[in-house]
């Protein structure tokens, strides 16, 4: 059975999801971890119509979706858990799911954060709490697209 | 070869590729960019079309893939194939029909291109970052009428930027045509034509296949191409 | 431009005219130009909404609205039209007071990506390819017209989405996502997906046949075996994330050394 794949993306289900990392590890399930998005009717009918089928889309507040993969309900399904920004990342490992590695696809710029690559910027807040999960055996990696090499940010980070 | 025909052939392949270069991305997405467009276009520009669509048809399919996803800045295939397109076409026009070898030495020149060209998109990007925080001063300068003139800075440098290297990798390219073709023996030509003709075609088929997320695409793919293989033959013996 | 034709009937204060939408509708065709890695394509979605922002508000408001369209936003420049159009009709009830600055900044927000996801896997995706095999394997077998059919059908579908997105979205506000998702624009791109491998499997017949018509045909019928075990490999090295550029160098400078190789121990070609 497949872990996984959590990814920070700040647009969370866009071109790149659908049309590269769909394809590429065959996803059939996406999840949004987020206190946001379950609430915002015009954003789900959205992203449910622009998941192609058989694929499914699913929206939960950070903690029902800690509780929702501790207990598998992902089933066979390769899933990509889909989180807004680096913050929601820490909350959803602080609930009590501690999952061993992250991609960080896309961040985008806002003031006091510096480019790591041209996709992602990260501030001060950001960079200490990933140090923190990559202390804690977390891999973390930057990358956009899966055919891309990645950047190995918890070795980075940690050194 | 005349040099006066010649500086004007590459001032009306300054003109396309820079305005193929603006569609590509910065204006419109029409699609004049793709390969299989543009080529051919410059291709009946310089009188030479059935050369244009004979490459035009390989580059796109060994391009098919260069795609813009977000942030993320793909090859630039329009810049590689109009590179490929203006020497093959040049080389046509001035020395020789250009045979199948000719027109994978073209393209085999210009393939650095893309990566090359994807290099300057992301230059051009970090360009356009002024752009944006001349926009947020103009704001507050209360002078929005500023952000009026802010796409077409934008544009000049793309149109700028594909036009000289368009027409300077063509002439670069002609030159090495016209100098490297006479230099190859017979079998090295042979075994281009034989890259030329299989292993080109195949890995531009490589290229979209790999694009179809469906496996019954796929599928359907081999079948018509044993249905028109045996067709073809049939017609051929016929 | 059709802009003139249009501008000469007046709306009401503090509505946007068709005159008006037509030259938003205008300047999305340059949405792209100036897109940078910090905001992406703010400076192009300001550049598109100052025609309908000048005409809402004057002074220190129209300095407002211009800055809130100067935040972040990255799209698909057709489905920004549907956009455009919505923030729009959002500006507008902003400008009369019946809603709040920060709603038409959340509804880009949350809808930049969404729209990007159908758009990427629309067109770039699926219609491009699409159009592309099937007007590869039209010049392939002699119609010289295929890449001018190629650009009318493709077209079609890109300006009628940006217009119809625009002056929906202008119509409709956020009801414009129940417009965009009844196109079912979704289901059209997974069958153009199958549609586009039967253009490329006759794509491989033909370019097959080329190959036996030239003089370096290897006979008997052996072409089309040839070239469908080379595409075999080559899709297996790309499956292995291998760049075309290095593929092309690899496969045709390993193909002229061996055949140069093998001529210069038994020459055969003269």
């Amino acid at each position: 059975m497949a872990q996984p794949i959590y990814r920070v993306d700040n647009r969370l289900v866009h071109g790149q999801i659908i049309s590269t990392w769909l394809p590429h590890h065959r996803l059939q399930r996406f999840l949004v971890a987020s206190d946001t998005v379950p609430a915002n009717t015009l954003q789900m009918t959205m992203f449910k119509m622009c998941v192609p089928p058989p694929a499914e889309f699913d929206a939960l507040p950070v903690h029902e979706a800690a509780a929702w993969l501790n207990d598998k309900r992902y089933g066979k399904a390769r899933t990509m858990v889909l989180l807004e920004s680096v913050q929601d990342a820490a909350r959803l490992f602080a609930a009590g799911h501690p999952f061993p590695a992250l991609n960080i696809g896309n961040v985008h710029h806002a003031p006091g954060r510096s480019p790591i690559t041209p996709a992602v910027y990260l501030g001060p807040e950001e960079l200490s709490l990933l140090s923190d999960l990559a202390r804690r055996g977390m891999r973390i990696e930057v990358r956009s697209l899966p055919d891309e090499p990645p950047l190995d940010l918890a070795a980075r980070l940690t050194r | 070869m005349e040099p006066a025909t010649v500086a004007i052939d590459l001032a009306l392949i300054a003109a396309c590729g820079g305005l193929v270069g603006l569609d590509r991305r910065g204006a419109f997405q029409a699609m004049i960019s793709q390969p299989l467009v543009a080529v051919p276009l410059l291709g009946a520009l310089l009188g030479q079309l059935e050369v244009g669509l004979a490459l035009g048809a390989t580059l796109q399919l060994l391009w098919m893939s260069s795609m813009l996803f977000g942030a993320n800045t793909p090859p630039n295939e329009t810049l590689a194939s109009m590179v490929a397109g203006g020497m093959v076409l040049l080389y046509g026009k001035h020395i020789a029909t250009p045979d199948i070898a000719v027109m994978t030495i073209g393209i085999l020149l210009a393939v650095p291109l893309g990566p090359l060209g994807r290099a300057i998109d992301v230059r051009l990007e970090r360009l356009n970052l002024a752009l944006s925080q001349r926009a947020l001063a103009a704001v507050a300068e209360s002078r929005v009428e500023i952000i009026d003139r802010l796409p077409w800075i934008a544009l000049g440098r793309v149109f700028s930027i594909h036009a000289a290297l368009i027409a300077l990798g063509s002439g670069v390219g002609l030159i090495v045509l016209a100098a490297v073709h006479p230099l190859l023996d017979g079998a090295v030509l042979v075994a281009v034509a034989t890259a030329g003709m299989y292993l080109v075609p195949a890995l531009g088929l490589a290229v979209a296949f790999s694009l179809i997320r469906r496996r019954r695409g796929i599928a359907l793919g081999l079948l018509t191409f044993v249905a028109v293989a045996i067709m073809l033959d049939h017609g051929g013996a016929g | 431009m059709t802009v003139a034709a249009t501008a000469s009937e007046t709306p009401a204060e503090g509505t946007v005219g068709v005159g008006t939408l037509l030259r938003v509708l205008w300047r999305s065709f340059f949405f792209l130009s100036a897109t940078n890695f910090e905001r992406m394509q703010n400076v192009g979605f300001a550049y598109a909404m100052l025609p309908a922002l000048r005409r809402l508000y004057r002074g220190r408001a129209l300095d407002e609205a211009v800055e809130r369209h100067l935040a972040f936003f990255n799209s698909h420049p057709y489905m920004a039209g549907a956009l455009l159009g919505a923030a729009v009709r959002i500006e507008e009830d902003i400008a009369a007071g019946r809603r709040q600055p920060m709603e038409v900044e959340a509804f880009k927000r949350c809808m930049m990506g969404p729209f990007a996801a159908v758009g990427d896997s629309f067109f770039w995706a699926s219609l491009r390819p699409f159009g592309a095999a099937w007007a590869v394997a039209g010049v392939l077998s002699g119609v010289i017209w295929a890449p001018l059919a190629f650009l009318l059908l493709y077209n079609l579908f890109h300006v009628a989405v940006r217009g119809y997105g625009l002056f929906a979205g202008h119509r409709s506000a956020e009801a414009i996502i129940q417009r965009i998702e009844r196109i079912e624009l979704v289901r059209l791109a997974d069958r153009l997906h199958i549609a586009t491998g039967l253009f490329l499997g006759a794509t491989g017949a033909l370019f097959a046949d080329r190959a036996m018509r030239s003089p370096v045909g290897i006979g008997d019928g052996l072409e089309p075996f040839l070239l469908a075990t080379l595409t075999v490999i080559c899709v297996l090295c790309i499956k292995r994330k291998m760049a075309m550029p290095l593929l092309l160098y690899l496969f045709t400078g390993g193909c002229i050394a061996l055949m140069a190789g093998l001529n210069a121990l038994f020459p055969l070609i003269d």
